[in-house]
């Protein structure tokens, strides 16, 4: 063998090893526990930022329309509420497992709510019945008897709402939140099962002659204190969430066994998925054939927090969430962990993610239908087939997917239960 | 003479014996008292936590009792069909008014979570039913509420250098004719702790406990009262409920149902509603209808919910094993009996859901689950629920930690006048005193050592 051809071939081998290296250590390139932990945290912050974020420009937006009302401002402002629900109902998947969002939400995405302890409600309205709050209509109302103990209302402010809130420890007493604010915006849906969402007037805002319902002054003041009540509690947990924050939630997180940690990512997963969106949000609404256990009931805007429940799931699994502005966030995920001890699992896993999301999907296609949609509140319906059945595929997919979790886990050597708590 | 060189065999086996029951000691307590149900956790939300043994598919149907426990009932019609019904008369709107998170209620002055039961000795107590319902719907008017004055205790504090004070409760602005003669019973909701467990146990069981001649002559006397069993068409031993007036888990959230929220079951299909008052016309006349107010399939989702929820754990706390000890040394097991044997069975939604293997658990509900006489200082002033005054079921004390934590919120025995486990230990009487007395003549480290265990509990 000549010289040259010594070469050329030690140059091929190299080449011909070289690339089977490098496809071998495409894989290789091992993500440890502590880089998935540290990523986790990073999605929370990104997500809880982007809920701060759109509820800040939603407040920006009742801000305009609370100047001049009228009926654009209105809708702007209900956009925006919508926008807003987008990474919150993602963030979700963060709820379960995690105590500092676990015993915090409550204050902001309580449901379903006893709408006549806030405001006027039609005249056939019975959800009150038995429940201290339920007609204490806050917005009609400068002093408030609570069995014999006066409160005075005549201020609306971030303190008095905290104070109602939850009041007489019934969790249907829901002054702020998300849902307060829904109701605020859109008024009661009183389409039952059929088409249509709360159609609240913006003139309940006007200021003067032209106010409707009464009492406009302090029901603008309502929707603007609520407001600022979601961004403070908001900006709160991004907080809680952002690096380098002494004693934030985040540096505990991280100060725990990795061990514990992907135990309550697991954790949050596989509850959301199961005992919260399967249980409480679809399975009972099927049961009950109720509005009233429809999420977000005033806006029609179920679907879509049902489907951002779904990708907020899909979102931990994978290490990615794209932020409103678009923008893609990446990086070591839990799959990659599971790939890297059993990829069969993880395909496994990832199969039943996106089952759901395309269960999902045609639970928000048929919502958004340009012709004959149907929200949310029509597919429970008594004897809905197609809604039956839509829904029945979701729970189905929601129980496959929870399966997969705890093979996932397991294929990690992580028991979802051992969540320190 | 001749010496004995070894002891006879006889003989050791006598010192063994004796030195053996000398000091006689029980097996450890375990932690795990509600068995596969138990579950370790601080959290303040421990008794709304599902038992760990579900499927996934039971998780769901769980979900659904939930729903159906938490949320408001509303008065039908409504545009929630499934969840109206509620009254005309009732006590509270959902389970968990009275359950909160599904512990106990609060006594009249803090909000709903105690009822009177009204004796069926007293004059008039026609116009008013089985209870008192203070709440109506728009259009009725309720039948009173509840009023109270306070009775000290003389005799009892004298004695035992505890301040111990209770209410005797009666009907205030009672709307359906005079209350005077009537005579009450105040219970206050419990805590939803193993009540799935307690269903398992077998009738035999019970029935084999009771003793309510004394033949074994130990001054205990329990009774197992029979109550008549709708589903199964046939008397069984009660186990529910202060008075142990019912045999099934099912029953007893379809008679609350019945009672506390007018709502009314396939097991209770007659209204709740005293022919006194006026707008039980119209409820009985939705009543023709043979659907109940709650179906069938959701009665079966809340009975579900509630039997499979989780029990919390019994703390490791340093006092646990030896206030165990002293626990049976006194007699309190005697009555509180430590542990009983299940069978497990999950009790599903659907029949294709209860194909679990049958096993033996054992289970530490601290309760023979029968029926004593405690002696005057408990006892009301009538029979109530077919059970004499002074009759009272052997309290469960499963989860007494948790409802004796905080010393401002507790309330424990039937009316919740004990402000404390001292003091409910104080007010015991009746086949109690025997331990009541030991107790006394307990130490002060000793008593603490057993309030401690109590408290892990």
């Amino acid at each position: 063998m000549s010289a040259l051809f010594r070469h050329a071939f030690v140059l091929i081998a190299c080449l011909v090893l070289s690339c089977f290296a490098q496809a071998e250590a495409q894989p290789e390139t091992k993500v440890n526990a502590l880089a998935v932990v540290k990523h986790y945290a990073d999605l929370g912050h990104a997500i809880y930022s982007d809920a701060e974020s759109s509820a800040r420009q939603l407040q920006i937006q009742i801000d305009a329309f609370l100047q001049a009302p009228d009926q654009k401002g209105l809708i702007a402002a209900q956009k925006a509420w919508q926008t807003a629900r987008i990474p919150y109902q993602q963030s979700e998947a963060f709820r379960f497992g995690n105590p500092v969002v676990d015993d915090w939400e409550h204050q902001l995405n309580s449901w379903p709510l006893d709408e006549g302890l806030i405001d006027y409600v039609a005249e056939d309205y019975f959800a009150a019945l038995g429940n201290i709050g339920g007609d204490l209509n806050i917005i009609a109302n400068a002093r408030i008897n609570l069995g014999g103990e006066i409160i005075d209302a005549s201020t609306i402010n971030a303190e008095l709402l905290r104070g109602l809130h939850e009041l007489g420890g019934s969790a249907a007493n829901v002054a702020t939140g998300y849902h307060a604010i829904e109701f605020l915006l859109w008024g009661q849906d009183l389409h039952g099962h059929e088409l249509g969402a709360g159609e609240r007037p913006y003139t309940d805002y006007s200021q003067g002659a032209q106010c409707t319902h009464g009492n406009c002054d302090r029901r603008a003041a309502y929707l603007r204190t609520a407001v600022s009540i979601l961004v403070e509690d908001l900006s709160y947990m991004s907080q809680q969430w952002a690096p380098n924050q002494a004693g934030n939630y985040r540096s505990q997180l991280l100060a725990l066994n990795n061990q514990i940690v992907l135990a309550r990512i697991f954790n949050g997963m596989g509850s959301l998925s199961l005992g919260e969106l399967g249980g409480e949000r679809i399975k009972v609404s099927l049961e009950a054939n109720s509005t009233e256990d429809e999420h977000d009931c005033f806006s029609d805007n179920t679907h879509w927090s049902h489907y951002y429940n779904g990708l907020g799931i899909e979102n931990v699994y994978l290490g990615r969430y794209q932020r409103l502005n678009g923008d893609i966030l990446r990086g070591p995920s839990l799959s990659d962990l599971v790939r890297q001890a059993n990829p069969h699992i993880d395909k496994k896993t990832r199969q039943a993610l996106s089952a759901t999301m395309a269960s999902l999907k045609v639970l928000s296609d048929t919502a958004e239908a340009k012709e004959k949609p149907m929200k949310f509140d029509m597919l429970i319906a008594e004897g809905n087939q197609r809604g039956e059945d839509i829904l029945s595929a979701i729970l189905k997919d929601l129980v496959a997917q929870t399966r997969a979790f705890e093979a996932a886990a397991a294929a990690i050597n992580i028991d979802p239960t051992a969540t320190g708590l | 003479m001749p010496r004995p060189r070894t002891i006879s065999p006889s003989l050791l086996l006598l010192c063994a014996l004796i030195a053996v029951s000398a000091c006689k000691s029980y097996p450890p307590l375990p932690l795990d008292s509600g068995a596969s149900y138990s579950l370790t956790s601080d959290s303040p939300r421990i008794l709304e936590q599902a038992q760990p043994q579900l499927s996934m598919e039971q998780k769901l149907d769980w979900a659904v009792g939930k729903s159906f426990a938490n949320q408001a009932w509303v008065s039908a019609p409504a545009s929630t069909r499934a969840r109206d019904g509620l009254g005309p008369l009732f006590n509270a709107n959902s389970c968990v008014a009275c359950h909160q998170h599904n512990g106990q209620g609060q006594l009249p002055e803090h909000g709903p979570g105690l009822i009177l039961r009204i004796a069926t000795s007293g004059a008039n107590h026609n116009a008013y039913g089985e209870q008192l319902q203070d709440h109506a719907l728009l259009g009725s008017q309720a039948e009173g509420q509840i009023g109270w004055r306070d009775i000290a205790s003389p005799g009892l504090a004298s004695s035992h250098q505890a301040n111990l004070s209770h209410r005797q409760y009666f009907i205030e602005q009672a709307r359906y004719g005079d209350t005077n003669s009537m005579a009450f019973s105040a219970r206050l909701a419990p805590a939803l702790i193993g009540m799935g467990l307690l269903d398992r146990i077998s009738d035999e069981l019970l029935i084999k406990r009771s003793d309510p001649e004394d033949r074994d002559r130990n001054g205990i006397s329990g009774r197992a009262a029979l109550r008549w069993d709708e589903q199964q068409q046939k008397l069984r031993p009660g186990r529910f409920g202060w008075k142990a007036s019912q045999a099934s888990l099912k029953q007893q959230v379809a008679l609350a149902f019945s009672q506390d929220l007018g709502i009314r079951s396939t097991i209770y299909s007659a209204p709740n509603c005293p022919p006194s008052v006026p707008s039980c016309d119209h409820e009985f006349a939705l009543s023709q209808n043979p659907e109940p107010e709650i179906s069938a399939k959701l009665l079966n989702a809340v009975t579900h919910y509630i039997a499979n929820l989780a029990v919390p754990s019994i703390q490791n706390t340093p006092d646990l094993q030896a206030g165990y000890q002293l626990f049976i040394k006194l007699g309190c097991a005697n009555c509180h009996i430590p542990a009983t044997e299940i069978n497990t069975a999950a009790v599903g939604l659907q029949a294709s859901l209860t194909s679990v293997t049958m096993q033996k658990e054992t289970i530490y509900p601290f309760s023979d689950l029968l029926l004593h006489d405690m002696g005057p200082g408990l006892a009301d002033s009538a029979a109530t629920d077919n059970t004499p005054a002074a009759e009272w079921r052997t309290a469960p004390l499963w989860g007494l930690g948790m409802r004796s934590r905080d010393d401002t919120q507790t309330r424990l025995l039937h009316d919740g006048r004990a402000n404390s486990i001292k003091e409910a230990i104080h007010w015991h009487g009746g086949e109690a005193e025997g331990s009541l007395q030991n107790y006394q003549q307990l130490d002060s480290h000793s008593q603490t050592t057993l309030l401690n265990f109590l408290k892990a509990l």
